[in-house]
């Protein structure tokens, strides 16, 4: 049997003393993590076995025959066998740190951690987050402190012995493994805002050189007869110009009722009296809506733009009081368009084909959501989300900028991106934007502006889901006018979230280096994910989320813990680096590798007859192996891979 | 003939001592089973004549040492047993005991203490180690330099027939030092000449400067191992240790052994890696054993280099001293803390004993230990000494080595 040796450590990294022998019986690799698993056999006598169960959560090494480390770890379960039965402890379903995870009036909580110092400062935090479903925050942090209770201490062991009537013996696990005792939390590069409230912003309604806008002042509508008007909801904010008497800013304070033109064609039985009377003898006058501005054509003396006063099926009433008798004529043409209502004083207008041009822009031809970092990192804006919807059919596309602070406006555009306005779907979703990672935030104000690239519309245009609660603290929502921002009427703030990317390899490096001591990236991954994370999953979780991407290349990202407790994560190698002959290991020139040397992680070329150029057999990737010690036998554990991958790749 | 059982307190002579007055023992030879051999269970025939409470007196004794010998098996930190053997009169061999007992006669007559002064015989079995050890013997002691001035102790006059482990004191003749690594290995074979062991970097600087980063597909030092002894290797692994004069912090140093031909270098193997700087890092490193050369035994003309990288993820600078090479298997890595180590005080190695320590003021068990260092009878047996300083080296220290040992024998 080949000699090895065991070294121990404590939790302070002190060595063990122990009269005790040590002997590996067994370990084992992964591809993933580097050290998985070992079981070392304990002899000694009961007193100083028992003293084994102290060394939980210590470090240990195993050092091969040549002296080369070949498996290193922590103690996670010790145990000795007396009279028959096995005793021991174990930290598997420990956890001296628990905090429970519960759902509280439709939203999602967690207390605070519940900590048994003593438990803690022995073991080191084992933490465990328990998830409870609906509850109560007291009836939370009372299961927290229950559980806490249960399993901050090594769980016992108490078994019939197998296969050994004395001695004892030590599980060990690897580091990597171990990083499922920790959660990792980070709070840096997330600033997100979702009210209770749901209510819309408009996103740029408009039209521009309207002739046919027209200004009811008795009723204070804004008419237009294309039906332009409608879009425009309540407190909506707009921008007459052009217009000879209503130049200026008017608050929407009753929407368009109309959607579409009343067209009434043909009107053989209109006719026409002064000074107000139009009346119908085929009673179909009743169609038209008191208020609106309509168009007369085709008609002798009452051509023009009018505003119904009053409405009958058979007599009807307009302003101006400027009509003139006429008969009914066979072709008469009446056109309705629609209207809003606003607060403000207007002064009675019609538009005048060919030389009034009016322009009507809707506050909110972008849309500036100031918001605060205060999370005290230096981050990297790689997304962001809105909440938004289209209206008709825009041609153009919207417009995600985000900006620096400039005086409390939007300032030095950080970064931007445009998604296609047609693709949006009708109903409001959350848009999340990949933005090009050039906008780098730390403690500061910054600027979310919405926009569209194309004109504005009174069809095609975009709405934007605020809370008109205005619950953010952090910033406000401002509109632009076409000249200025300015703030909403309701105020509101926009429902967002701003997310800092990082490259995945560099988050795998901050949690090893926290959860495992180190880390050294040797490829880079080119993949980039959010940095944020709330906290609800293991360290060990997050990075194999990580790894399985890649990098941008579509290289497979190894990790490794080394003896150094680094964890190296590089590239799969693509050439072979051992070979798999009689039962051992060897280098690719034939020599035996050190008994004990697993090159996990790698690929191994066989020493089989079996070879097709077309689909070589060899070399195959060892994605795990075990190590008999005791028996001084190799288990491999190739993995199922199609012969086709393997193809692709040099055995040297 | 000598025969005693013993614990160093309590001696019982089976060769001759009242009551025994007889004894008939013979050492049988151990088994060999695939290359290991067998501990041996043999008997010893012993008469006594005297009282019964006198014969009862001496088997209690000898199944008391075996019931220590069976404790000190089980974990006890007992004393050892031993059996004491000469066939002449010379300085007896011992062997440990690992278990044993006492039986009687077969014959009735022989076991018949309710006579008067009654002769009984007993059968003594134990179960001890395949190997005799003979007396402590001295190696001398030598200075040794802690880098190419000198860092070998020859041992040459080893007997026995079988490897024997060894007490190395090392004592520091000079001011205070606070030495943390050793590594002592045995070139058994004198494969290398009085210097060879150790390699120099050739036709380029020991000093590298690199920019940006490296990797380890970046050959920063290439040490051609010179040709009379690359003929000599012959595939087996070989411990690679390099000092460096400088070297960055938060450098993974690996090495490697390659074959460059026409310039183009080919990787043959690589071992693991080692991170320099911090608590880990330090100017003498450990780089782990490869087999040279990678393809086992060519014979002459075989040509290949051990090859040093980096990987860094900045750019510096590094110098390195040489490279020292030794036979993997014979290698003993000790370890202490870091404690200051004044004039004149040691660390032991006893591997006779099986125990380290620090031999200062007191001496204090706070020296961890890898590997085996064994002895080989009839050969050279050049041990190599390095030990470091933390994250220093110092080529510039001594230290004072003494050897014993205890030759160990199949047969005596």
């Amino acid at each position: 049997m080949a000699q090895f040796t065991v070294r121990l450590w404590d939790r302070n990294n002190l060595p063990i003393a122990t009269p005790l022998r040590l002997r590996p019986l067994r370990y084992a690799w992964a591809d993933v993590g580097g050290p998985e698993t070992a079981e070392i056999g304990l002899e000694g006598s009961p007193a100083d076995l028992v003293g084994a169960l102290r060394w939980l959560g210590g470090s240990v090494r195993i050092v091969g025959e040549d002296g080369t480390p070949v498996w290193w770890g922590i103690v996670s379960e010790a145990s000795f066998v007396a009279d028959g039965m096995e005793y021991g402890l174990t930290l598997e379903g420990m956890a001296n740190r628990v905090a429970v995870i519960y759902a509280s009036n439709g939203a999602s909580a967690i207390t605070d951690w519940e900590e048994d110092t003593r438990s803690t400062a022995l073991y080191g935090n084992i933490e465990l987050i328990h998830s409870l479903g609906n509850a109560t925050p007291a009836q939370a942090e009372a299961a927290a402190v229950s559980i806490l209770t249960q399993k901050a201490w090594p769980r016992r062991l108490v078994r019939t012995a197998q296969g050994s009537t004395a001695g004892g013996r030590l599980l060990c696990i690897g580091r990597y493994s171990a990083m499922a005792w920790r959660y990792y939390a980070n709070s840096i590069g997330r600033v997100a805002f979702e009210g209770e409230k749901e209510g819309e912003a408009i996103l740029g309604w408009g039209f521009a050189s309207s002739q046919f806008v027209g200004f009811h002042g008795k009723v204070k509508r804004i008419c237009q007869l294309n039906c332009a008007m409608t879009g425009l909801r309540a407190n909506d904010k707009i921008v007459v110009s052009g217009s000879t008497s209503n130049n200026g800013t008017f608050t929407v304070v009753e929407e368009a009722g109309i959607d579409g033109q009343v067209i009434y064609d043909g009107a053989s039985g209109v006719t026409f009296a002064v000074t107000d009377d139009i009346n119908d003898s085929n009673d179909l006058l009743n169609q038209f809506t008191v208020g609106e501005m309509f168009r007369v054509e085709n008609t002798a003396s009452n051509d023009g733009f009018w505003f119904w006063r009053t409405v009958g099926p058979e007599a009807c009433t307009v302003r101006p009081n400027t009509v003139a008798n006429e008969g009914a004529g066979g072709d008469t043409k009446l056109t309705q368009g629609n209207s809003v209502k606003v607060a403000e004083t207007l002064t009675q207008e019609s538009p005048v084909i060919g030389s009034k041009f009016v322009t009507i822009l809707a506050h909110g031809q972008k849309l500036d959501q100031s918001f605060t970092v205060a999370d005290g990192g230096t981050w990297v804006v790689g997304e962001v989300a809105v909440w938004v919807r289209r209206v008709g059919s825009p041609g153009d596309n919207l417009k995600v900028e985000l900006c620096a602070d400039s005086s409390g406006s939007p300032g030095t555009v950080l970064d931007s991106a445009t998604v296609t306005g047609s693709s949006l779907p009708t109903r409001s979703v959350k848009l999340q934007v990949l933005l090009n990672r050039t906008a780098t935030l730390n403690n500061n104000i910054y600027h979310l502006v919405v926009s569209r690239t194309g004109a504005a519309s009174p069809t095609d245009y975009y709405l934007l889901s605020v809370d008109e609660e205005a619950g953010y603290s952090g910033g406000q929502l401002r509109l632009w006018t076409g000249s200025a921002w300015t703030a909403r009427t309701v105020d509101a703030d926009l429902h967002f979230e701003v997310w800092g990317h990082r490259e995945t390899t560099a988050i795998i490096a901050e949690i090893a280096t926290v959860y495992i001591g180190g880390a050294s990236i040797r490829t880079a991954a080119g993949v980039y994910d959010r940095m944020y994370r709330a906290g609800t999953k293991t360290a060990l979780d997050e990075i194999e989320r990580l790894l399985p991407a890649g990098t941008s290349l579509g290289a497979r990202l190894l990790a490794m813990v080394s003896v150094d407790n680094i964890l190296i994560v590089e590239a799969a190698p693509a050439t072979a680096a051992a070979r798999w002959r009689n039962g051992r290991f060897t280098n690719l020139q034939g020599q035996p590798l050190a008994r004990g040397l697993l090159p996990v992680g790698q690929w191994v070329a066989l020493d089989v007859p079996i070879d097709d150029d077309r689909a070589p057999f060899s070399p195959l990737w060892l994605a795990r192996c075990e190590y008999d010690v005791v028996g001084d036998t190799i288990t491999p554990g190739f993995a199922e891979m199609s012969v086709w991958q393997v193809g692709e790749l040099d055995e040297g | 003939m000598q025969l005693q059982l013993t614990d160093g307190t309590t001696t019982v002579t089976l060769s001759g001592t009242s009551p025994v007055t007889g004894c008939t023992y013979f050492p049988n030879t151990p088994d060999r089973k695939g290359g290991v051999y067998e501990d041996v269970t043999e008997t010893a025939q012993v008469v006594l004549t005297g009282t019964a409470a006198n014969i009862r007196t001496s088997v209690n004794s000898i199944e008391r040492l075996f019931e220590l010998a069976a404790l000190r098996q089980a974990g006890g930190t007992n004393p050892k047993v031993y059996v004491n053997y000469a066939p002449v009169a010379e300085t007896a061999h011992r062997s440990e005991i690992l278990e044993g007992r006492v039986i009687w006669d077969t014959n009735p007559g022989l076991r018949r203490l309710s006579d008067t002064n009654p002769t009984v015989r007993i059968g003594v079995i134990w179960r001890r180690r395949f190997y005799w050890e003979g007396a402590e013997t001295s190696l001398g002691t030598a200075t040794v330099n802690n880098g190419p001035s000198g860092n070998t102790l020859t041992y040459n006059s080893v007997t026995g027939s079988l490897p024997a482990p060894v007490r190395l004191t090392l004592t520091n003749p000079g001011s205070s030092i606070s030495t943390q690594k050793f590594y002592i290995a045995n070139d058994v074979a004198n494969l290398f000449a009085t210097t060879d062991h150790f390699l120099y970097v050739a036709g380029g600087s020991e000093s590298v400067t690199w920019s940006g980063s490296t990797s380890h597909s970046n050959n920063l030092w290439t040490i051609n191992v010179p040709t009379a002894l690359a003929a000599a290797m012959r595939g087996e692994r070989y411990r690679v240790w390099a000092a460096f004069s400088s070297i960055p912090d938060n450098v993974y140093v690996r090495a490697s052994v390659q074959t460059v031909i026409s310039g183009v270098p080919n990787l043959g193997q690589a071992g693991g890696e080692l991170i320099a700087g911090g608590n880990n890092g330090k100017q003498l490193m450990d780089l782990g054993a490869l087999n040279m050369p990678p393809s086992g035994y060519i014979g002459t003309g075989a040509v290949f280099s051990i090859v040093l990288s980096f990987f860094a993820g900045f750019g510096g600078s590094a110098t390195l001293l040489w490279v020292m090479i030794a036979p993997a298997h014979t290698t003993l890595d000790l370890r202490q803390a870091g404690y200051s180590i004044a004039t004149d005080q040691a660390v032991v190695h006893d591997g006779i004993e099986d125990v380290d320590y620090l031999s200062l003021a007191s001496k204090y068990p706070g020296i961890e230990r890898t590997g085996e260092l064994l002895l080989y009878p009839g050969q050279q047996n050049k041990l190599r000494l390095l030990w470091d300083e933390g994250n220093t080296f110092n080529a510039a220290r001594q230290l004072s080595v003494a050897g014993v040992y205890r030759p160990r024998r199949l047969l005596v």
